[in-house]
Order: C-alpha cells, then structure tokens, then sequence
C-alpha cells in the first residue's frame, strides 16, 4: 500500500516530517504546503476539512491538540474513512509515547529541535504505515494480538515473580510480537497504550536489552516512564514499564534468574507461531486464516495457517500473506460499513441501519469470507472457495 | 352515431389546436405544459410564466376556425351548469363529414370521452388571466395597514349565481379548501388563486385570496371594477383567507347577494399575508414545484442554519484572473441566497483539491467530506472544460457512496437538455429552468419537506428513496403478454406515424418528424419501450428528476405536454468518431421529446428531424400534429383498461422492473414481500419457459411451509391452465398466497422472501415495495435498500478495476499508483445479516433476514429473505432471477 504520511505544525504550517511507503518519490513541498492550505483556509472559515476521494485514493487531513496537522495520501480502501483516522490517531500518538504531550504540545516554540527529535518516531511511524502483508492486525483492530498458548497459564507466574523483581505492576511477555501473558496492569492500559507500546517493541532493531524513555499516551501522558525490554530467546521479549527504579544493570542479572527455568514452556510457545492456537483445537481444513476480535478485553487472535500441513505449498489458493491481506480488507471493509469496533467514528455507518447486522459474508472465485458478530465478541473467517457458502456459518 | 360525432370534436380539436400549443412555447420553442387536477390545487402554468387558458378561444372550439361550431359553441355555454355534473357528451351533432377518422383513433371511443372529458375540465378553468398578474411583488406588512383608508379599497356588491349553489354538493370530506374554492367560482364566479412572493411560495395557509379569474356569465365579470389580481378581503364583513375559504362561503350559500371588499394590490404593492405557515399539502406544492410556480424556497432554511444542500458552478479561467472582483467567476449558483451559502465561500477550497489530487492521484477527485458546526457535508465534483460543477449535499441526507452518482446524473440531464454543462450554465437565458430543475431534483430525492412531512421517520423513508434513485434504471412494470401486445401494437401504429389522410404525406409533403420511439410510463413504472436503451435512461432521468414521474404515480395531473429539444448522450460519446456500415443516424440530425400525460400514464416519443423529413427552422415551434396525435394514442391506451389492469398487477405483490442505466443496464426486482410462489406466479406470465421451474418451486414450498398443503392446491389449477394463460386466476393466487404469507410474516413462520431486487446489464427488472404497511417492513426496505446500496457499490468497484491504466512515465511522478487491492477480485456474492430487535417479553429466538446480493457476469441479483429458510428455496430465487427476461 502506498501512503504519504505528512505533519506540519497546525499554527504556521511548518512541515515537520514527511514518511512514505511503498516505492514512493517524495512530495515536493508546494504540493505539501497547498495540502495544508487547503484545510487551514477551511478552518478560517469555520470548516474543518475532512477527507477527500478519487477514483483511487484518498487524502484524509486531521489536527491533533491543536499543534500539529497530519495529513495521509493513500490509495483508497473502499472502506470507510475510520481506518485512515485511525492510523493518524496512532501516528499522533506515537509522537506522545516517544516525546511527550507537552512536546508536541508546545511545538511552536521550536520546531528545529522537534524536527531534530522526531526522528527517533521514524521507525515506529514507518512500522505503522508499513504494507499490510507484514503488519499485523493490531493497529487495524485498535486490539492487541495474542498468541493462546496452554503454557500461558504456567508463563504467567514467571512474569508475576519478574516483575516483582523489577518493582513494577507492568510486565507482559511477546512471543513474535503476539502478547503471550501479562500482568494484570499491564491489561488495565488503554487499547491504545497497548497497541503502541507493542508496535514499538516490534518496530526496534533486535537487541538483548533496551531502556527507553516512553511517555503513556492515555494514562500518563506527561510523565516519563521507563520500557525495560529483554530478549529472552529467539523470539520471546518480556518488557516491563517502570519508574526511574531498578537500573537496567540492576535488572539484566535477574532476567536469567527468573526465567532461565521456563525455557521448555517458552520454546513451546514459540513453535505455536504463526498458528497462534493449540494444536489440539483442530479447524475445519476449509479455514484458511480467521480473526477473532474481543472488543472488552482489547484482544484479538488471529491466524493465517490453521491446518497443520500448509496448504499454501500445495499450491492452492493463497499462501499466508495473502490470505492476511484479504482478511485485512475484509476486516476494513466490514468494520464501518456494517459492524462498529473500538475505532473512532466507526459506528456512524452502522447506525444507518434500522436493524443490527449480526453476519456478513463475502464470496469470490477464490476464496470466501465470513464475518459474525456476537456481544463484544467479532469474527472474521477466511475460507477456501471449495467450501459451500451455507456452511460457512 | 353517437361515437363518431365525438371523433370528430376531437379532429377539429387537433386541428386546430395549432395555435394553441404553438403560443405556448418560450423562446426556444418548448413547451412544458401541466395540468392538473382540482384536487391538486387547480394550477395551470406553462414554461412561459402564463396560466395556459384552456378555454374556448384557444381550444379549438371556437366557431371561428372549423366551421363547425355551432354545436361546440352551445357547449360552451352550457358548460357552467354542467360544471358539478357529469357533462353528456351528446352535445355534438355531427354530419358525414366525420366517416373518415385516423388511424390511431379507430379502436376505441371511450378514450375521446375522456378527452372530452379532458376538454370540459380544460374549459371549466375558463378565462385565467396570465399568472403575470398574482405575482405582483408583495411584501410582508400588509397587516398593519388600515386599508378601508386606502383608496385601493372597493366594497362591491354582487348578486349570486344561485342556480350554481344548488349544483355545489357541500363535501365536507373534501380537502380544505376545495368546497370554499368551488364555491367561490359558482357563487360569485371568481376564480381564487393564491398570492405568491419570494419568500412565502407554497405556503397557502393564511394566505389571501387572489382573483386570478373569472368565470364566463358570472356576477363578478359584469363588474367592471373588480380586477384580476386584486386581492379579495372581506365577504359580508368577514375576512377570506385560504383558510377559512370553505366557511365563509358555504355560510353565505344561501343569500342572495354579498358585499365583498377588494384591496387593489398592484399599486399598493403591500402584502396580503396573513401567518407564514408550511406548505398546506404535499401534492399542491409538487404540482407548484413541477409546474416551477415556486422553485426556490421550498425548503425555508431556519435562520442562522447554513444552506444544506447547494450547487455551485464556477469557470476556473476567472477564478485565477487577477480582476475577479466581485464573484465573477461564479457563474450559477443555486439556492440563490449569497449569504448563507457555504458552497460558495469555501470554492476556492475545493478548486484546489481538485487541483491538487490531479497532481497526486490517477483520477479525478469525486468527493470531499468536511464537517461544519458538527455536521458532516460530501461534497461532490463534475469538471469540463473550464468548468467546474460542486454539489454540496449534508451526510445525513445523502449516502456519501451515492453522492457521485447523483452528480452524474445531474450532467447527464443538463447534457440531454442543453447539449453540455458548460452550454447550460453559460447562458443566462437558463437560469429559471435550472432554478426549477435543481429545486425538482433536489425533490426527488426526498430530501426536501415534501418527504419529510408525510414521513414520521423521516431519516428512514429517506433511505429508501436515496438508495432506490442510485440504481438508475427504469422500473418496469410485466403485464399479461395479451395486454402488453395490445399496447404495443397501439404504440407502433403510432410510431409508423401512417395517419391517413391527417398525415403530412397525405397532402404531399414530407413530414417534419420522424418519430424514432416510444415508451409508455404508468404510475412511474415503464409498461412497454421501443426506445433505445441510453435514450430510454436520458429521459427516465428527466422524468424523474424533474419529479414527473412522481406526479403521474400520485395521478395528480390532468393533462401533460412537453415538448422539447434535447441533445441525446449517445450523440455526446460518439460525436460521429466511426462511420457505421449501413444506416447511420444523420449528422444534421436534431431531436426532440414529446411527451404526454394524462392522469397516472405518461407517453413519451423521441422524434428526430432532419434526415428524410422536411428541413426545420432554426427554432422549432412544437408540431399540435404530432402532440394530439400522441394524446390521442395515450387515451386509446388508457381506454384499453389500462389503469385496471396496472393496478392489479401493481397491487399482487408482483414485479415492477427498472431498466437500463448508464453505460449498462441495471433492473432489480423488488416486490416488497414478494414470496417465491408470487414471483413464479409473474414469471410464469412472462416466460414459458420457466413452468418446469415453477412446478419444481412450488413443491419446494410446499415441504418448507406448514401452509403449504393449502399453497399447492391453489397453484396447482393454474399449472395445468398455463398455456391458456388466465389471469384473473393466477392474480387472485398471487394475492392468495401474499395474505397468507403476510401472516406468517408477523407470527414469523419459515419461508419469507422479503424482497427481490433484480440487477441486469442488458435491462433489468424492479418491484418497489409499494406495500409497505407496518414500521417493520419500512425498516426492512430501508436496510435492504442501504445494504444494496453498500454491496452494489462493492461490486462495481471490482468490476471496473479490472482494467490497468497504463501510466505515462514522468519525472517526479509522486502520484499514488493505482493498483487496487486484490483482495476481492472475481466477487460473487455478498450478504448480511440483520437482526430484527427482540420485541419485549419475546421468548422465541430472535429473528433475522438475509440481504444477500449476488452477481453473475452481467447481472446483478439481491434478495432479501428470511434466516433460516432452506438454502434450496434461496439458490431457487437466485436461479429464477437470473433466468428471468424482460
């Protein structure tokens, strides 16, 4: 997917940054600076300008704190403008996690040095905006993935005593990125927190140990904090969030301490990726990925290769990364249009409609989609086309 | 003998109706020309601002011209006292002369009835003044005005015309209004209009009373100080308003004489407005909107809101001129009010958007969302040349995937009618007409009061409405093949324009048109078509738009003639780009729609001059030939029967169809609780091809349905009758199992087809729910309608993506490219499920329906249908949808 991320400061339309993906050329500045014309010229005149659509893509303007204006340039979705909002509001809030609300708050004092400070946001924003084939659900579902292990339950001890140890309540454990166990604080910040500070984790250059000054968007915006991450085994990260205590020195010691024992269980949790649930739960062969979002508990899992033999390497249908973008768009498509999510905005379509819709389901040539809503729970199924489109429910 | 004395007061009619429709005509030789019912508020205007006088002068029946007069002319005369009864149509006494007849008028008498019938209302109107004179200004202070000091002020008084009470059956059931209206004329004989000014059009009550005429012989034209457009004050002392028109004068029924007071508005130019209140009905203020009495106000903007809805066109040449001072570059601008108009202060805003995306994206912008004052506004975009076209409609009212749509619409009947947007909007001359046309449209999508007014809820009719109007096809009525071909054959008698001896061939000369088809509308719904499909889809976006179509459902209008020059879209793609091998069109070629309406049925002809008729001068005067002949032909038609034999199919729940749309042709089918066994039941009629299928069904309903036993037996007979087609038989069926399945509706029995909606690329069919009668199934319509909406929208998108653009390789090309997301490729179907919330105290399980849309190659196929009825039944309706043909 092509996107241009842009954000200038909303007072003097300075521009700031500027992030593509895709093979992309930059922007030259005036188209930029008409861009924000546009919607300062509107807002003189008491109307904020929200979105624009081409036959192909789409341009969506938004202010946050009054301090900086974020505009995207993408192709369009057919899909509701919620998502696109919604990725803003995560740029924006990876400004706050990494500098700070009144950083980005009093951006007109010096943009030079937020120009110069910003750049440590890049790879968390490039992270967002990335091709949807390797991101994950997470930023899309405004939930955080998991990975449902039945060693969950033992793992959860070994955090607990961790993070004990670290004197901290926050603590949670990623296994390829997927939340594997965490503490019960940890699960008390805000789907937002969540998300973020995962994409953060995830979006840094692989290394034992970091410390690294991040701000709470939603809880503790102002105040700094400090994420402890260490590498536990080749794809399990335990992060923990604290004070200006213990040291990171303090810390690294401890970390063999405490899990060097729980190394069996880690591995095999590790093995469940990217099927992300037990193996003893066996799924029709027709299931080719599904999502399951749980809007309470800001959780979703989600899987692209069910069966235990892949039949992508048959040759059959879609390979996994396929079968993720399908499902993404599906995701989209439905989120906004018929169902509402944890997204911003996403329930005005919706609303439109007299009767709740409970099920929809798309079929193509090549494979068909299934979606069921039931209380906070949301599910979304990819399946083979050879599947009869009765039977999907 | 009787009969053919009454062809032939119709012959002299079109014969000399020449002048009559010829004086109609505005500058450019059109003729919109309405009338309508007593019922519908007694307006009668034409597009050159003047009442059309149907009396005798200028109908034809004047002595004068035919030589046969003096019949016609007792006639007159008798007319007033006939005017309450049911006039006999005795009154002519014909001779031999009258043995030869055309063509096109030998099957039937009855329909000459009722254009005699149509003549007498025509002459009751009698002597209207032109409507110049109401709409003298008026302003709002009238009531502070003592006006018995004012010299403007006459007390008259007059002798009434008893014989006329005795004839006025005092209804009270009748409409406000009417009886006092009624009254008025007969009594005093003066005709009572309504005042009008800019900003209270359409708003009758408290409202005074106008002369707009009087009546011939009455007491009130042998005074010569009672004026046409005075304003008619006080009968016996008591003040006349709209309101209280029918008390007043049915309480001096019985006198013999009354002191009226008039007040000389003309020169005093003071308003006699009692309360600014709303529209008195929906049906008055259509016929004011369509006959373009009142265009622009119809919507009375609350103060301090911003317009909610606004087209702008600008030339972007002038916006980026230095000297544009003062708007020039605003070239139309409708609602008018300069003030209010957001659309207008914000141009600037969106000229660059489209600027600029141009620079970023492979296509054009479509649309832009802001948000004002907490409201969310779509704004859509139409660019040519140097124009640009902005429609600025609130989200609430518009479906934003629906916006784009509608703008093309919009061109497209500016194109039909003017030949181009730029040429639309350039010419001052248009002003009026678009005002009128913009405020029409805007009508037709339920958007305005009109709607809003019957509709409780309001948010949910509009849907409906919205939704139904984005498919752009004409609905399209099946009837019996018998009387479907005794339509037809009327119709093609007509287009082979063969009138004997009153065609031009018969005196020797070439005729001036040629008429190139025909299609025949009835309650909205197309009944048969020999046009064209994109001719077909021009002028069923005419129609529509310019609410005609909804007119002629509410059978609102007496009599309809339009004549116009139009500029077909298909001459707008291929401008002459390849020679056709064969026959081609003529280059020098100009076309022209007539069309004719009477009560719920519209007969509408595409003619073409030049070619092998007669060279045309430059302005085309409307041919009275070819109008009465074409009124002609729609009496036969509606003398055959027609409004029964609709309506009967109207009313069994079965099919209207909509046909083509665009560059393909759309129809959905959507009877609004159109059960399989009902849908059969019309297909059978169509096809007989289907019976193999039919029979197949109804065993397959009869193993879902608890009733079906008693389903079975009624269909059964007319299985075996099928091939002798007897249709009183299978549309008391229809209607049989449409009760039955009603009830099971609500108990919520098994085996419910909601709704149909059929979509075809070639034409296509629709039912529209017409039957709706509880709040449920409005709400279903509603989501059903929406939800179509939504996966329609899905559908096109993959489909027209298939084709890669190829780009031109440029330096610093940062458009986004535009590959489209893969996912839904080769889309067949989509659905979703809603749930119907649970009434309280309900143990049973909830219940929910199906909207499942599917598409196959050309077509398009949505169903609306009960969860959990047997997949069988539903892949059946699919089947049968895809299998049906127009």
């Amino acid at each position: 997917m092509a996107v241009y991320v842009t954000c200038l400061t909303a007072g003097g339309g300075l521009p700031v940054f500027t992030r593509s993906s895709g093979d992309l050329k930059p922007l030259p500045f005036p188209l930029i600076g008409s861009l924000n014309g546009v919607h300062m010229f509107g807002a003189n005149h008491n109307v904020d300008l929200l979105s624009s659509t081409t036959d192909d893509s789409k341009v969506i303007w938004k202010v946050f704190q009054d301090s900086i204006t974020l505009i995207i340039i993408s192709q369009d979705d057919i899909a509701d403008d919620c998502h696109m909002t919604n990725l803003l509001k995560f740029i924006h809030q990876s400004l706050v996690l990494l500098l700070g609300k009144e950083e980005v708050q009093n951006i007109d004092k010096n943009v030079e040095k937020f120009k110069r400070e910003v750049k440590v946001c890049n790879s968390l924003i490039d992270h967002l905006i990335q091709a949807p084939a390797l991101s994950t659900f997470s930023q899309l579902t405004n939930t955080v993935e998991i990975i449902a292990a039945p060693e969950n339950n033992v793992l959860q001890n070994f955090l607990d005593a961790f993070t004990d140890a670290a004197e901290t309540v926050y603590g949670c454990l990623l296994v390829e990125g997927k939340v594997s166990v965490a503490t019960k604080k940890w699960w008390s910040l805000t789907a937002n927190e969540l998300v973020l500070l995962r994409m953060l984790v995830t979006s840094l250059s692989d290394c034992t140990s970091r410390d690294l000054p991040v701000y709470l968007p939603d809880s503790h915006p102002t105040v700094p904090h400090r994420l402890m991450t260490f590498h536990l085994t080749k794809c399990v990260q335990v992060c923990v969030i604290c004070g200006p205590n213990p040291a990171l020195a303090e810390l690294e010691p401890e970390v063999v301490r405490f899990w060097k024992t729980a190394y069996d269980p880690l591995i095999s949790v590790c093995r469940l990726h990217p099927r992300n649930f037990p193996i003893t739960i066996t799924l029709d062969p027709n299931i080719l990925g599904f999502l399951v979002v749980n809007r309470d508990t800001n959780r979703c899992l989600c899987s692209t290769s069910p069966s235990l033999e892949d039949r992508s390497t048959l040759g059959d249908g879609l390979n996994t990364s396929q079968r993720k973008e399908v499902l993404q768009s599906f995701y989209k498509k439905v989120v906004g249009s018929f169902f509402s999510s944890n997204i911003e905005g996403s329930a005005l379509r919706p609303g439109e409609y007299s009767h709740t819709p409970q099920e929809t389901y798309i079929t193509t040539d090549i494979h068909k989609c299934y979606a069921a809503q039931t209380g906070s729970y949301q599910i979304f199924i990819l399946y083979a086309d050879s599947i009869p489109t009765y039977a999907m429910r | 003998m009787d009969n053919l004395n009454q062809f032939d007061n119709c012959d002299i009619v079109y014969k000399n109706a020449s002048s009559f429709w010829t004086s109609r005509a505005n500058s450019k030789g059109h003729v919109v020309y309405l009338e309508v019912s007593p019922e519908a508020g007694q307006l009668k205007k034409s597009s050159s601002g003047q009442i059309c006088v149907c009396g005798a002068a200028h109908n034809g029946f004047s002595t004068d011209d035919t030589g046969y007069g003096t019949d016609t002319e007792m006639d007159n005369l008798s007319r007033l006292t006939q005017k309450y009864d049911d006039p006999p149509f005795s009154t002519s006494t014909l001779s031999s002369e009258s043995v030869q007849h055309r063509n096109s008028s030998r099957k039937s008498t009855k329909h000459k009835q009722n254009l005699k019938e149509n003549y007498h209302l025509f002459r009751n109107g009698l002597t209207h003044e032109p409507d110049l004179v109401c709409t003298c200004s008026i302003e709002d202070n009238c009531d502070a005005l003592d006006f018995f000091n004012m010299e403007n002020i006459r007390e008259i008084n007059l002798k009434l015309n008893l014989q006329n009470s005795k004839l006025i059956s005092v209804d009270k059931s009748r409409k406000v209004g009417h009886v006092g209206r009624a009254l008025c004329k007969g009594l005093l004989g003066i005709v009572p209009g309504h005042f009008q000014s800019g900003a209270k059009r359409g708003k009758e009550n408290g409202m005074r009373l106008c002369v707009r005429g009087f009546v011939r012989d009455g007491p009130a034209s042998k005074k010569s100080n009672i004026h046409i457009g005075d304003c008619l004050r006080l009968v016996n002392g008591r003040e006349v308003t709209w309101d209280n028109i029918d008390d007043v004068f049915t309480s001096i029924i019985d006198s013999k004489q009354v002191r009226i007071v008039l007040q000389d508005v003309s020169r005093s130019a003071t308003v006699p407005v009692l309360v600014k209140e709303k529209v008195s009905t929906d049906e008055e203020s259509l016929v004011r909107l369509v006959t373009g009495i009142c265009f622009d106000d119809a919507e009375p903007t609350e103060p301090g809101e911003i317009t909610q809805y606004s087209i702008v066109y600008l030339d972007t040449e002038k916006l980026k001129s230095e000297e544009n001072v003062c708007d020039e570059d605003v070239l139309y601008r409708y609602p008018a009010d300069k003030d209010h108009d957001l659309l207008q202060k914000l141009r600037g805003c969106f000229v660059t958007i489209h600027q600029l995306l141009l620079d970023i994206s492979e296509s054009t912008v479509k649309k832009t969302t802001i948000q004002h004052e907490g409201e969310t506004i779509h704004v859509s975009y139409h660019t040519e040349e140097n124009g640009l076209l902005l429609v600025m409609y609130p989200a609430k009212k518009v479906i934003p995937a629906i916006l784009p749509p509608l703008v093309e619409d919009i061109v497209r009947v500016l194109r039909v009618q003017y030949g181009s947007v730029t040429e639309a909007f350039s010419s001052t001359d248009h002003v009026q007409e678009l005002d009128s046309f913009f405020c029409l449209f805007h009508h037709s999508l339920g958007v305005c009061t009109l709607q809003s007014n019957t509709l409780p809820n309001h948010s949910l009719g509009l849907g409906a409405t919205k939704c139904l109007s984005c498919f752009n096809n004409v609905q399209y009525l099946p009837l019996y093949t018998s009387f479907k071909d005794k339509i037809e054959k009327i119709v093609n008698s007509f287009e082979a324009a063969d009138f004997f001896d009153m065609s031009d061939s018969f005196y020797g000369c070439r005729r001036s048109y040629t008429i190139l088809g025909s299609c025949l509308f009835y309650k909205a719904k197309l009944l048969c078509n020999h046009l064209p499909k994109n001719d077909l889809c021009d002028l069923h976006l005419y129609l529509r738009y310019h609410n005609l179509l909804n007119l002629s459902s509410r059978g609102g209008m007496d009599q309809l003639v339009i004549w116009r020059e139009v500029h077909p879209t298909r001459q707008w793609y291929d401008l002459g780009e390849e020679q056709m091998f064969g026959y081609s069109e003529p280059v020098t070629a100009r076309w022209f729609w007539l069309i004719v309406g009477y009560k719920h049925s519209l007969l509408c002809v595409l003619l073409e001059a030049g070619g092998c008729t007669t060279k045309l001068p430059a302005m085309c005067m409307p041919d009275p030939f070819y109008i009465d002949q074409c009124r002609a032909t729609l009496m036969q038609i509606v003398a055959l029967g027609l409004p029964a034999h609709c309506d009967t199919s109207y009313s069994s729940p079965v099919q209207t169809m909509i046909c083509p749309m665009r560059n393909n042709t759309l129809s959905p089918i959507s009877p609004s609780k159109n059960t399989t066994s009902d849908f059969t039941s019309s297909l059978r009629r169509q096809t007989h091809t289907l019976t193999r299928k039919d029979s197949f069904h109804s065993d397959g309903s009869s193993t879902s349905n608890s009733s079906g036993g008693s389903i079975m037996k009624k269909e059964t007979p007319t299985k075996m009758r099928l091939f002798q087609v007897d249709y009183s038989h299978s549309n008391e069926m229809a209607q049989d199992v449409l009760k039955s399945r009603k009830i099971k509706l609500t108990v919520g029995a098994e085996n419910c087809l909601l709704h149909f909606l059929h979509i075809d690329k070639i034409d296509g069919v629709f039912v529209s729910p017409t039957l709706e009668t509880n709040e449920l199934e409005k709400d279903i319509a509603h989501n059903f309608h929406l939800c179509c909406t939504q996966i329609k929208h899905m559908f096109d998108r993959y489909r027209y993506r298939k084709k890669y653009p190829m780009r031109d390789e440029r330096e610093n090309d940062y458009r986004i490219p535009s590959c489209p997301d893969p996912s839904f490729y080769h889309i067949r179907e989509e659905g979703v499920l809603f749930q119907l919330p649970q009434s309280d105290m309900d143990h049973k399980v909830p219940e929910s329906y199906w909207v499942v849309g599917r598409q196959r190659s050309k077509t398009e196929l949505y169903v609306c249908f009960k969860d959990g009825i047997p997949q069988n039944l539903v892949e059946l309706a699919f089947r049968m949808g895809f299998g049906l043909q127009v």
